[in-house]
C-alpha cells in the first residue's frame, strides 16, 4: 500500500485542494485489484448516483446483484495512488423492512465489509434520511455521512452544521453539492482517512428505551458475546434477532456469523459449529416472549426520535425562503385538475411525434448504409472469396440482412425516445404522472407507477419490463410485467403505420387519408391501453389476488437534469442494452427466414409448405398463412414482420421484379407499389384490420419473453405473459373475422 | 357499507381515536398519533420508514385530480398515500 500523501509538505500550490483534486483519477469500469472497497448507501432521490459519477466518472459497470433483479453499479477511482472500488448499493429508506433492496444493502455492509461506507443524505430531508444513517451506524462505524444537495437546501433557507452533526453521529460529515462537484475533494479526503485507518469496526451505541425491552436484549447480547467476543455489533444483532429478522436468522443457521468479526477480512473458514448458533437462536426464541407486543414499532420510533433530536441541532434555518417556490408553481400546473391531463397528453404526444418524425431520417440513412451499401458490398466480397451460394445466402442474406433491418428500424427511435424519457424521469415529472394516474390504475388493482413502465413499453417492451423494478410492490409489479406487451412497441409502430396508410387511408378521399390513417393507429394504441386496464383488473382479481401489495410513491423535488450525463447514461443503459438483446435474437431469426425460403422439400420451399399448412387457420383469423409464418419466424423481433411478409409474398407469387424493393419501403412514392404487392398476396381490408389488431395482441417478442423470465425468475409468469396475449389475439381476430364475413 | 361503519366505530372505541389522516384537506396540519392495528407487515413498516411515526408533523400538500391519492409533506419529503392507507393513520390536531 502506498504512503499517504495528504500531509506531505509541498509548496502551497500543491497543497491547495484545486491541485489535489487532480490527484483524482476516475477509472470507470477498470476495477481490478482495488486497495479499498467503498460502499455507497442512501435514500432514493438523494443524488446518490451523482456522487457516484463524481467519484468514478460515467463509465461504470452495471449489472445485477448475484441472483437478484436489483441493479448493481460498480466503478473505481485512484486517489493518492490508492485504488478504490465503489459499489453503489440500492437506494433504500431503511434497513429493516425486508424488501430485497434493503436486504442487499444491509448484507453488503454487514458481510461484504466495505472499508468505507458513504451514506448519502439529502440536506433538505435530513431528518428522514438520518433514520437510515442511524441504522447504518449501528452496523458499522467505518462510515462517512455525506450531506448532499446543500445548494438546494440553501435555496430553501436551510444550512447544515457539519461539525455539530459529526459530533452527534460520531463519524465524519461532509457537505456536498455533487452536481457541480462542490465538496467532492473533502469527501475524497474523508474516504482516504477512514480507508487507511486501522481502527476496528465499531458499532454505534444503541440507546435503550425501556427496561421492558432492554432486559431481554441485554440477556441475548450477553449470550452472543460469549460465543463471538469479537463481534462489533452484537447488541444490534440481538435486537434484530428478537425482531424476527428472517435473513439474519438464515445467516445464523448457515454459520455465516463468524464472518462478522473484525479479523475476518481474509476468507474465513466456517469454523463455527452450527450448534453454537442454534443456542443463540433458541435463546432468542425464548426471550421473544418477554418482549412487549409493539416491540418493533418502539424500535423504529426510538430511531426516529433520535434522528429528530440530532436533526434539530444540526439544521440551521435562516428563514429566508425564496419568495417564489418553483416546485409549488410547477405542481400547481402538473397536478391541477384543469391543466394536469392536457399538459400530460400534449407532452407525451410531442414525445411520440418527435420519436417517430425524428427517427425517419436517421432510420433511412442507416438503412441506406446497411442494406443498400454494405449488403451488396458483402455479397460481392463473398463472391470474390468464392463463398458457395448457400453460405453467402445464409450469412449475408439471412443473418446480416435481418439484423441490419432490426438495427435501422430500432436504433434511431430508441436513441431519441429513451433519453427524453430519462430526462422527464430525472426532472421529477414522471412521478407526478404516476400521482395523477394512480386512481385509474388503483381501480384496475395496479400501481400508479405502471404508467411509467407502460410509457417505456411504447419504446420497447423489454425495457418496459426492466423498468417495472421501480414498482416495489410484488403484485403490482407482476401486473405491470404481464400487461406491458399491450403497449405497442417501437417494432410494431411501423407495421401499424404502413398497413393503416395503405388500407385504411385508402378508404377516404386523399386529403383525409393522412388524418384517418393516423387516427386508426392511435385507436389501436388506445385499445392497447384499454386492454392494459382490463387485463390488470382481471389479473388482480383472479390469479394475483393473494400476492402481497403495498403502495408508496415519493414525489421528489423538481431538478434540472444533467443533460449530457442523462443522454449518455440512457443510451448506454437502455438503448444499447435493448439493441444488443435484439441483435442476439435477430441473427438466428434471419438464418431461419433464409433457410425456410431456400430449402426445398418435394420441389417446394419449407416456407411454401408452412404457408399452405397455416392458410386455413389464418383464414379463420381473418389473416392468412403468410402473416402467421411471418409472426412465427419473427418472434425474435417485431421489426422484421413486414419485411418477412413481403419476402414471403415475393417468394410465393414469384413477383421477381419486387425482389429489390425491400430497400425502398420507407419512401412514400413506393407505398403504392407496396400496397399492390400486398394485395397481390391476397391482403384485403379485413386482413389489414386484423393484422393491426394481431400486431397489438400477440405474444411478446422473444427478447421480451427472455427479459420477463429474467425479471420474474418464474416459468409460470413467463408462460402467462406469453400465452395470455396470443390466446386473446386469436379470440379477438377470429370474432372480428366471423362478424365481418356474416355481414359481407 | 353499514357494517364497515360499525367496524370503524368499534375500532375507534378500542383505539380511542377519532381523527384520521385521510380526513384532512390540503393546507391542514396534524401530528401523527398512531397507525391502526389493521395495518401490519411491510405496509406498516413502509409507512414508518417514510416518516409516519407517532409525533411527526404532517401537512396535506395536494390531492391528485381524481382526489386520490393525496401527497403529504412529512419530515421534508413529499409522500403520496392512497386514501385507504391514510385512513389507517390516526392524528391529533396540530397547535398552529
Amino acid at each position: 500500500m502506498s504512503s499517504l500523501k495528504l500531509k506531505s509538505a509541498h509548496s502551497n500550490c500543491e497543497n491547495c485542494p484545486v491541485h489535489d483534486k487532480l490527484n483524482l483519477q476516475k477509472l470507470g469500469v477498470n476495477a481490478e485489484n482495488a486497495d479499498f472497497i467503498v460502499a455507497l448507501a442512501g435514500n432514493p432521490n438523494t443524488g446518490k448516483s451523482t456522487i457516484f459519477n463524481a467519484l468514478t466518472g460515467l463509465r461504470q459497470h452495471t449489472g445485477n446483484w448475484t441472483g437478484k433483479t436489483v441493479a448493481r453499479s460498480e466503478g473505481s477511482f485512484v486517489f493518492h495512488d490508492n485504488k478504490y472500488k465503489v459499489i453503489d448499493l440500492p437506494g433504500t429508506y431503511s434497513l429493516i423492512s425486508s424488501s430485497l433492496e434493503e436486504e442487499i444493502a444491509r448484507n453488503f455492509v454487514l458481510f461484504g465489509k466495505p472499508d468505507v461506507t458513504i451514506i448519502v443524505t439529502d440536506a433538505t430531508r435530513l431528518e428522514r434520511n438520518l433514520n437510515l444513517v442511524l441504522q447504518m451506524l449501528e452496523i458499522s462505524s467505518r462510515a462517512i455521512v455525506c450531506v448532499n444537495l446543500i445548494d438546494e437546501a440553501a435555496k430553501n433557507g436551510i444550512r447544515i452544521d457539519a461539525k455539530v452533526l459529526s459530533r452527534d453521529l460520531g463519524v465524519p460529515v461532509v457537505l456536498t453539492a455533487a452536481r457541480d462537484e462542490t465538496g467532492i475533494y473533502d469527501l475524497l479526503s474523508a474516504i482516504e482517512k477512514i480507508a487507511v485507518s486501522t481502527d476496528p469496526v465499531k458499532a454505534r451505541t444503541i440507546f435503550d428505551i425501556s427496561e421492558e425491552i432492554s432486559n431481554p436484549v441485554n440477556e441475548l447480547d450477553a449470550i452472543i458475546r460469549k460465543e463471538y467476543p469479537e463481534l462489533p455489533n452484537s447488541k444490534w444483532l440481538a435486537i434484530r434477532l428478537l425482531d424476527n429478522d428472517k435473513s439474519l436468522i438464515e445467516a445464523l443457521k448457515k454459520g455465516e456469523l463468524g464472518q462478522l468479526k473484525n479479523d475476518a477480512k481474509k476468507a474465513v473458514e466456517p469454523n463455527i459449529l452450527p450448534q453454537d448458533d442454534n443456542d443463540i437462536l433458541g435463546a432468542s426464541n425464548k426471550l421473544k416472549g418477554k418482549l412487549p407486543r409493539d416491540y418493533h414499532d418502539k424500535l423504529v420510533e426510538r430511531t426516529y426520535a433520535e434522528a429528530a433530536k440530532i436533526a434539530e441541532k444540526a439544521i440551521i434555518k435562516s428563514g429566508e425562503k425564496r419568495k417564489f417556490n418553483l416546485d409549488l408553481f410547477l405542481d400547481k400546473i402538473f397536478i391541477s385538475p384543469l391543466f394536469g391531463y392536457p399538459v400530460m397528453f400534449l407532452l407525451f404526444a410531442f414525445m411520440f411525434w418527435l420519436t417517430i418524425a425524428g427517427a425517419n431520417v436517421p432510420s433511412a440513412l442507416l438503412f441506406d448504409f446497411l442494406v443498400s451499401t454494405v449488403h451488396p458490398f458483402l455479397k460481392s466480397g463473398a463472391e470474390y472469396l468464392h463463398f458457395p451460394w448457400w453460405l453467402s445466402g445464409f450469412l449475408i442474406d439471412g443473418m446480416y440482412l435481418a439484423t441490419a433491418w432490426v438495427i435501422s428500424v430500432m436504433l434511431p427511435p430508441m436513441a431519441i425516445f429513451f433519453p427524453m424519457f430519462t430526462l422527464l424521469e430525472d426532472f421529477g415529472y414522471l412521478p407526478r404522472v404516476a400521482f395523477n394516474m394512480d386512481n385509474l390504475f388503483k381501480k384496475a388493482g395496479a400501481h400508479g407507477k405502471q404508467v411509467m413502465t407502460m410509457m417505456m413499453g411504447f419504446g420497447c417492451n423489454a425495457a418496459g419490463v426492466v423498468a417495472t423494478r421501480i414498482i416495489d410492490s410484488p403484485r403490482e409489479r407482476l401486473i405491470a410485467i404481464i400487461t406491458n406487451n399491450f403497449a405497442i412497441c417501437n417494432g410494431r409502430w411501423p407495421t401499424q403505420i404502413l398497413i393503416a396508410t395503405i388500407f385504411i387511408g385508402a378508404l377516404v378521399p386523399a386529403h383525409l387519408a393522412g388524418f384517418v390513417s393516423s387516427m386508426a393507429v392511435v385507436s389501436v394504441a388506445l385499445l392497447g391501453v384499454l386492454l392494459t386496464f382490463i387485463i390488470s383488473w382481471g389479473l388482480s382479481n383472479t390469479v394475483l389476488k393473494g400476492q402481497p401489495s403495498v403502495f408508496s410513491l415519493e414525489l421528489p423535488p423538481y431538478r434540472v437534469p444533467k443533460f449530457w450525463q442523462t443522454l449518455y447514461k440512457s443510451i448506454i443503459d437502455r438503448t444499447l442494452f435493448v439493441l444488443w438483446r435484439a441483435v442476439v435474437f435477430a441473427l438466428p431469426a434471419g438464418a431461419v427466414i433464409w433457410l425456410i425460403s431456400n430449402i426445398s422439400i418435394g420441389g417446394e420451399t419449407i416456407a411454401f409448405h408452412m404457408v399452405h399448412f397455416l392458410d386455413p387457420f389464418g383464414w379463420f383469423l381473418g389473416l392468412n398463412g403468410i402473416i402467421l409464418v411471418a409472426y412465427i419466424v419473427a418472434i425474435p423481433a417485431n421489426e422484421i414482420v413486414i419485411p418477412t411478409v413481403l419476402m414471403l409474398i415475393v417468394l410465393l407469387t414469384g413477383a421477381q421484379n419486387h425482389t429489390d424493393s425491400a430497400g425502398v419501403i420507407f419512401e412514400t412514392d413506393s407505398i403504392e407499389s407496396l400496397g399492390g404487392l400486398l394485395k397481390n398476396g391476397g391482403f384485403t381490408l379485413l386482413t389489414a384490420v386484423n393484422l393491426m389488431l394481431f400486431s397489438l395482441i400477440h405474444n411478446p417478442c422473444s427478447t421480451t419473453i427472455y427479459t420477463i423470465f429474467k425479471e420474474t425468475k418464474s416459468l409460470k409468469w413467463t408462460m402467462v405473459s406469453t400465452f395470455l396475449p396470443i390466446v386473446l389475439g386469436i379470440i379477438v381476430t377470429a370474432t372480428i373475422a366471423l362478424i365481418w364475413r356474416l355481414n359481407a | 357499507m353499514i357494517f364497515d361503519i360499525f367496524k370503524r366505530k368499534g375500532k375507534e372505541l378500542i383505539e380511542g381515536s377519532k381523527a384520521i389522516l385521510s380526513e384532512l384537506i390540503p393546507g391542514q396540519k396534524a401530528f401523527i398519533k398512531s397507525i391502526s392495528e389493521d395495518c401490519q407487515g411491510i405496509e406498516r413498516q413502509r409507512l414508518m420508514d417514510l416518516g409516519f411515526v407517532p409525533g411527526s408533523l404532517v401537512e396535506v400538500e395536494m390531492r391528485s385530480p381524481f382526489r386520490d391519492p393525496t401527497a403529504y409533506r412529512i419530515k421534508g419529503g413529499l409522500i403520496a398515500l392512497r386514501k385507504i392507507q391514510a385512513s389507517k393513520i390516526y392524528i391529533s390536531p396540530a397547535v398552529a
